[in-house]
C-alpha cells in the first residue's frame, strides 16, 4: 500500500520535499485587485511580495484553490494506492472544503485532514507524515501519525500590527486586542486552528521574551520546532539565538499567509 | 450649658444631637480647610487634604440630617458608613476610620461621660493605625494618638468633666501638630506642619465647643499656618439632596468682591462649599443651572477643574444598578482625569470615575462605578497615590469581589490596562496587571505653585518639576527640559517603550519635540505620544 500526500501551498515544504514524486502541492492565490492575481510562492519572490504590500494602495485578498485543482492533483497521483490530503486550518480558509468536495469527485480513496495550522506548523506535520511513510508505514499508520501530530502541534507568533489580521477577518478571538489605546506588540497562538491572543506585550523585546518563555521549556522537553518569518530577518535571528537552536527549518512565509499576518511577523511552531 | 449632663438610657447618640456635634466639627474644619489645603509638602497643585477631610465630614452631616431618629449603635453605624462613603484621599480615609473607631465605642456606651470620650478617642486611634499598613509618625496618626493618650491620662487622674477631657485632647492634639515637623523631615524642609494632623486638632476644637454649648473661636495657635483672617462660616443643617447638577470648579486668579461672590453662589445653590485659597477659590454647589453659575464665576477669574454631574440621573442610575445582579465575570473601574484619558480607558473596557490629582474621587464614586461594570469581579485602578486608600475601602462595601491594582499615575493605569482581558480568568488577569505595574517607571511633569525647598533643592515658583515615581528628579525652567531630564533618568534604567500623555498647557508640537529628543537619546526606544488632556500635569509618562 503506497501513500501520496497532497497539500496546499500554505504548507512550508522544507528542503527537498518539493522534489518528491509522492508529494503534490495545490496553490492558493492572492490578489491586489481584480486584475492582479498571483499564485502563492510561485509568481512573486518574497521580496517582491513585501514591496507590493508596502506600495500597493489595495489590501491583498486571498483565494482558496478551485475544487478542480484538487481533482487534478488527486488524479495525477494514480501511481499510488491512497491519497492523504493535508490542508491549512479550515477556520482560516475554505481550502479544506474545496479539497473535501474534490475527494468526492474522484474514483479513488482520498482522505482529507485539517492540520489546524499553516506554514511551519503544517510543514512539521507533513514531515511527520513522510517520516512514517518512509519507514514503511501503511496508509493507516501515516494517517494516525498525522492526526496525532495535529493534536500536538502548536504555534506562537508575533505580529508587527494587528491591522492585517483584522482586515482579512482571520483575527479570531484576537479581535479583543484591537483598539488598545497604547501601542501593543501582540503575541498570538493557534488554538484548535484559530488565532487567539496569547499576550499583549509592550515593546518588541517583551514580545519576543513572551515567545521565548513559552517555547524554551518545549525545546527542553524534546519537542521539535520550526521557525517562520515575514520580512522579519533580524527579529528571527534574535529569536533563534535566544532559543539556542536552529530548528528543523525556517519558513519563508508566502503571500497568502503573509497577507493575513502582515510584514514584520515571525513565529515558531512546535511538534 | 453642657449637653452631656444627663445620661441617656436609650443610647447616647441620638442623631438629632449628633447633627449639632458633627455640624460643629464640620464648621471648625470648614473654616480651616483652605489653610489645610495649603499645608502641602510638595508645591504641586494637589493640596486638597482640607477639602478631602471636609467632604468626608460633609457626608456624615448629610447622613445624620437624613435620619434624625437613629440612636446608639444604629447611629454609630450610620456615621461610620457615611464617613467611609464620603472618604476622599488618604486623609479622608484615615478620618473615616477615626470616626468609625470613635463611633464603635460611643455606640456601645450608656452615657457620654468623660471615660466614654477617652475610650472613643482610644478607639479612633486604634482604627486609624490599623487602616494604614505602614504607620508613619508625624502625621494625623500621631496627632490622634497623642490626643487619645492625653484624654486617657486626664481621666485616669480623676477628672470627670467631659468638656474638659475634650479640651485636654484638643490641646494635646495642637501640641502634637506642632511637633510633626520634628518627626517628619519632609515637613521640616517644607516649613509646614502636617495638614491632616492639623485637621484632626481643628475637629477636636469644634467638638469641644459643641459639647460645651459654646460658639467656636478658632485659635490662631500655629505659626506654621499662614496668617489669614478668620473665615466665618455657619453650620449647614440641610441634607444634601439628589437635586439638580453637582457643579464644581476652581476660579484661578480670583479678583472681585469675595463676599458678593459667595453670597451669589449660596443664593443659587444648595450644599454650597466656597473655599478661598490665596488667589483661587474652590467652589462646589448643587444647582439647577450649572451654566449660569459657571458663567457668573468666569467673571471673577480663569476657571479650571469644571465638573458638572446630573445628580438626579446618578441617583436614578444607582437605584437601577442596585436592582440588577452582576452579569459578566470581570470589569475594571479606573479613576481618571481628562477627556483623552477617559476615552482611552473606556475604549479598553473600563468604567471611568472622574477624579484624581487635585480632585480625589470618593469611596461612593467607586461603589457606584463598580455597580455600573455589572461584573462579579471588579479591578480598581486608582491611578493616583492619594486615591489608593479610597479604592482599598471599596471591597468592604460591595457584594462583588474587588481587587485593587495599585497604579499611581494615569499613564501607569493605561499601561496596566494592556494586561486587562475581560474574558480572562480574573485571578490571572489581576496577576498580569500587577506584574505590569511592578515593572513600570512613571514620570510626571508639573509646575510648582509656590517657592519651596525640597530634598535640599531650591524650587522657584513656576518652575517645572519632574517627578519619577514620586521622587523629585528635575527642576527646570521649561517643561521640555524637565521632561527630558526625567526621561534621561528612565533611560539609565534601561527601558524599551515610553508613552507620553500630553495634558494641561502642553501643545502637540512640544510633546512631539520631547518624543524626538527621546528617540535621539536612544534610537532603540519606542516612543508614542497620546493626547490625555489631564489637568495640572502638562506631561505624564510611563516607561517599561
Amino acid at each position: 500500500m503506497t501513500t501520496a500526500i497532497v497539500t496546499d501551498s500554505t504548507t512550508t515544504l522544507p528542503g527537498d520535499v518539493q522534489e518528491r514524486p509522492d508529494v503534490r502541492v495545490v496553490p492558493l492565490t492572492f490578489a491586489f485587485g481584480p486584475d492582479e492575481t498571483y499564485t502563492d510562492k510561485v509568481d512573486l519572490s518574497n521580496a517582491e511580495f513585501y514591496e507590493k504590500l508596502k506600495t500597493s494602495s489595495r489590501f491583498p485578498s486571498t483565494s482558496q484553490p478551485p475544487t478542480g485543482a484538487f481533482v487534478e492533483a488527486y488524479e495525477s497521483l494514480d501511481a499510488y494506492d491512497e491519497v492523504l490530503v493535508l490542508t491549512l486550518s479550515r477556520k482560516l480558509s475554505g481550502t479544506y472544503e474545496s479539497a473535501l468536495s474534490a475527494a468526492g469527485m474522484v474514483d479513488r480513496p482520498v482522505q482529507v485532514v485539517d492540520t489546524k495550522s499553516a506554514e511551519m506548523g503544517s510543514g512539521l506535520i507533513l514531515l511527520e507524515a513522510l517520516r512514517v511513510a518512509d519507514e514503511g508505514g501503511g496508509f493507516e499508520d501515516v494517517k494516525r501519525a498525522v492526526e496525532g501530530a495535529v493534536r500536538r502541534c502548536g504555534m506562537f507568533f508575533a505580529v508587527g500590527t494587528l491591522e492585517y489580521l483584522a482586515k482579512s477577518g482571520r483575527i479570531g478571538r484576537a479581535q479583543r486586542l484591537v483598539g488598545t489605546a497604547l501601542d501593543i506588540r501582540p503575541v498570538l497562538r493557534l488554538e484548535d486552528g484559530e488565532v487567539v491572543p496569547h499576550k499583549r506585550a509592550r515593546g518588541r523585546k517583551r514580545q519576543m521574551a513572551a515567545i521565548v518563555d513559552e517555547v524554551k521549556p518545549l525545546i527542553e522537553s524534546g519537542h521539535q520546532i520550526a521557525y517562520g518569518q515575514v520580512n522579519a530577518y533580524d527579529a528571527l535571528s534574535d529569536l533563534r539565538n535566544a532559543l539556542g537552536t536552529r530548528g528543523r527549518f525556517v519558513a519563508e512565509i508566502g503571500g497568502v499567509v503573509g497577507s493575513h499576518v502582515g510584514p514584520g511577523a515571525y513565529g515558531v511552531a512546535y511538534l | 450649658m453642657s449637653r452631656t449632663a444627663e445620661g441617656r438610657e436609650d443610647g447616647v447618640l441620638p442623631t438629632s444631637e449628633l447633627k449639632v456635634v458633627v455640624g460643629a466639627a464640620y464648621a471648625a474644619l470648614k473654616a480651616r480647610a483652605a489653610k489645610i489645603d495649603a499645608l502641602n509638602v510638595y508645591p504641586v497643585p494637589d493640596g486638597d487634604t482640607g477639602t478631602n477631610m471636609l467632604l468626608t465630614l460633609r457626608s456624615v452631616m448629610e447622613a445624620v440630617s437624613a435620619s434624625p431618629d437613629l440612636r446608639g449603635e444604629d447611629a454609630a453605624r450610620a456615621v461610620s458608613r457615611a464617613a467611609l462613603m464620603g472618604a476622599r484621599g488618604n486623609s479622608g480615609v484615615i478620618l473615616s476610620q477615626i470616626l468609625r473607631g470613635a463611633c464603635e465605642k460611643l455606640g456601645e456606651a450608656r452615657s457620654l461621660d468623660a471615660r466614654t470620650l477617652a475610650e472613643a478617642l482610644g478607639g479612633a486611634k486604634e482604627r486609624a493605625y490599623s487602616a494604614v499598613r505602614e504607620p508613619v509618625e508625624g502625621t494625623m496618626l500621631s496627632v490622634v494618638k497623642d490626643a487619645a493618650a492625653a484624654a486617657q491620662s486626664f481621666v485616669d487622674g480623676g477628672k470627670s468633666d467631659p468638656v474638659e477631657v475634650l479640651r485636654e485632647a484638643a490641646r494635646a492634639a495642637h501640641e502634637s501638630v506642632r511637633r510633626t515637623p520634628e518627626l517628619l523631615r519632609a515637613l521640616r524642609e517644607a516649613g509646614v506642619v502636617d495638614a491632616g494632623g492639623y485637621g484632626v486638632a481643628v475637629i477636636l476644637d469644634g467638638l469641644r465647643a459643641a459639647l460645651a454649648g459654646e460658639e467656636l473661636e478658632i485659635e490662631e495657635s500655629d505659626e506654621a499656618v499662614p496668617n489669614e483672617g478668620l473665615l466665618k462660616s455657619t453650620v449647614e443643617h440641610s441634607a444634601e439632596e439628589a437635586w439638580g447638577y453637582c457643579t464644581e470648579f476652581v476660579v484661578n486668579g480670583f479678583s472681585g468682591d469675595a463676599d458678593e461672590f459667595g453670597a451669589w453662589i449660596h443664593e443659587v445653590g444648595k450644599s454650597v462649599l466656597v473655599i478661598p485659597d490665596e488667589d483661587l477659590v474652590k467652589v462646589h454647589l448643587h444647582t439647577q443651572d450649572p451654566g449660569g453659575a459657571i458663567s457668573y464665576a468666569g467673571g471673577f477669574g480663569r476657571l479650571s477643574g469644571v465638573k458638572v454631574e446630573d445628580m438626579e440621573a446618578q441617583t436614578k442610575a444607582r437605584v437601577e444598578h442596585e436592582a440588577t445582579a452582576p452579569t459578566v465575570d470581570l470589569g475594571v473601574v479606573a479613576a481618571s482625569r481628562g477627556a483623552g484619558n477617559r476615552s482611552f480607558f473606556e475604549s479598553m473596557g473600563a468604567v471611568v470615575v472622574e477624579g484624581g490629582q487635585g480632585a480625589n474621587p470618593s469611596t461612593e464614586d467607586f461603589v457606584g462605578a463598580v455597580a455600573r461594570t455589572g461584573a462579579r469581579t471588579v479591578i480598581l485602578l486608582p491611578n493616583n497615590k492619594n486615591v489608593i486608600p479610597t479604592a482599598e475601602q471599596v471591597a468592604g462595601l460591595v457584594d462583588v469581589e474587588v481587587r485593587v491594582v495599585p497604579t499611581r499615575t494615569i499613564a501607569g493605569g493605561l499601561a496596566a490596562m494592556v494586561g486587562y482581558d475581560a474574558e480572562g480568568e480574573p485571578e490571572e488577569v489581576v496577576d498580569e496587571m500587577c506584574e505590569i505595574v511592578s515593572g513600570l517607571r512613571c514620570g510626571e511633569v508639573t509646575q510648582a505653585v509656590r517657592e519651596a525647598r525640597i530634598e535640599g533643592r531650591e524650587v522657584p515658583e513656576g518652575a517645572y518639576l519632574g517627578l519619577l515615581d514620586g521622587e523629585l528628579v528635575a527642576v527646570e525652567e521649561g517643561v521640555e527640559d524637565a521632561a527630558i531630564r526625567l526621561v534621561e533618568r528612565m533611560l539609565e534604567e534601561g527601558v524599551d517603550v515610553v508613552t507620553l500623555l500630553r495634558g494641561y498647557g502642553m501643545d502637540e508640537g512640544s510633546a512631539r519635540k520631547v518624543a524626538e529628543r527621546i528617540r535621539s537619546l536612544d534610537e532603540a526606544v519606542e516612543v508614542e505620544v497620546k493626547d490625555g488632556g489631564q489637568p495640572l500635569y502638562p506631561l505624564q509618562m510611563v516607561a517599561e
